[in-house]
């Protein structure tokens, strides 16, 4: 890079700097600064590509989507009583209990039950024994 | 022209964060900012610290610069700051005195590069609003618009101060000859 200044030069040179070079330890630190301020920013990056704003944007609905459908309350609910009653059901029928039975001892038979009943929970006060 | 072109080119480049450009505008600007810096602090022990921090915030801001052909009073303006903000950390600081604005009469010297080392030598002992003027207006041939944007004040006093530290320094140039 030339600019044609003569006196800029030789004043320069007069106060011992070399107007055409910079010393080997001015360049790393000059390098360091670099090396902390141009590091790859991803939000800039974002900004600075319509393709990558759109991206962006189609990636936090999908996520903001789907974080809505999992937390759905009522449904999630919902889900877990029908197992929780198929599993109930199934420990009390004859056929499990007879399984029980023959693979455990009546051991077996006494620990499926009461998990029956704890699934169950405690009986209301308006249904009878034979009800349940 | 061609000059100022490409350095408009890579300050654009610069601002679209191109290292390559970053490095070029070092190589050329480092040695006349240490100057004018110098010039400014002549007793500066840490006057490497004050360059850095330029740089430093030249990096950051050049997004900032909406036109690329200021650049050079705004690298000025910049250290210009930062070496004012050293002299206020310092305590026995004080402002530099304005010079009242005078008419001008008289031929204003001409200074050539065959006499820089003894104006560069002279240049020490004028005041420090003298030396600041000369300095941009000999290192950067910067106009007396530019030089007002750099150090803030108006352009008539920019005229009138480079006229009377002009003849100062002819004068103790004269007096440095004998």
């Amino acid at each position: 890079m030339d600019k044609n200044n003569k006196l800029a030069e030789k004043l320069l040179k007069a106060d011992g700097i070399d107007p055409a070079a910079t010393s080997e330890s001015e360049r790393l630190s000059f390098a360091k600064i670099l090396n902390r301020q141009l590091s790859p920013n991803i939000w800039r990056l974002v900004l600075k590509s319509q393709v990558a704003k759109f991206t962006s944007a189609a990636v936090i609905i999908i996520v903001l989507s789907f974080w809505f459908v999992l937390n759905d309350s009522c449904g999630h609910k919902q889900e877990i009583i029908t197992v929780n009653s198929k599993k109930t059901a199934e420990l009390m029928t004859l056929s499990s209990l007879r399984t029980a039975m023959s693979s455990g001892g009546i051991e077996a038979v006494e620990n499926q039950i009461s998990e029956a009943c704890i699934l169950l929970g405690p009986r209301p006060n308006n249904s009878s024994a034979q009800d349940l | 022209m061609e000059f100022k072109k490409r350095l408009e080119n890579i300050v654009l480049r610069c601002q679209d964060g191109e290292r390559g450009a970053f490095e070029e505008l070092f190589e050329f600007y480092q040695p006349r900012l240490k100057y004018y810096v110098r010039r400014l602090d002549c007793d500066g022990a840490n006057n490497d610290d004050i360059l850095q921090d330029i740089w430093l915030t030249v990096v950051k801001q050049i997004r900032q610069l909406k036109d690329p052909k200021a650049v050079a009073v705004w690298l000025y303006r910049i250290a210009r700051n930062k070496v004012y903000d050293g002299f206020r950390r310092k305590e026995d600081f004080t402002a530099l005195p304005e010079e009242d604005e005078l008419p001008i009469s008289g031929d204003e010297p001409i200074f050539d590069a065959e006499t820089s080392e003894k104006l560069h030598a002279a240049l020490k002992n004028l005041k420090p609003y003298h030396r600041e003027v000369l300095t941009l207006c000999f290192i950067e041939q910067m106009s007396y618009q530019s030089i007002a944007e750099v150090i803030g004040c108006g352009i008539g006093t920019v005229r009138s101060r480079i006229f009377y530290a002009k003849q100062a320094l002819r004068k103790e140039m004269e007096r440095q000859n004998g």
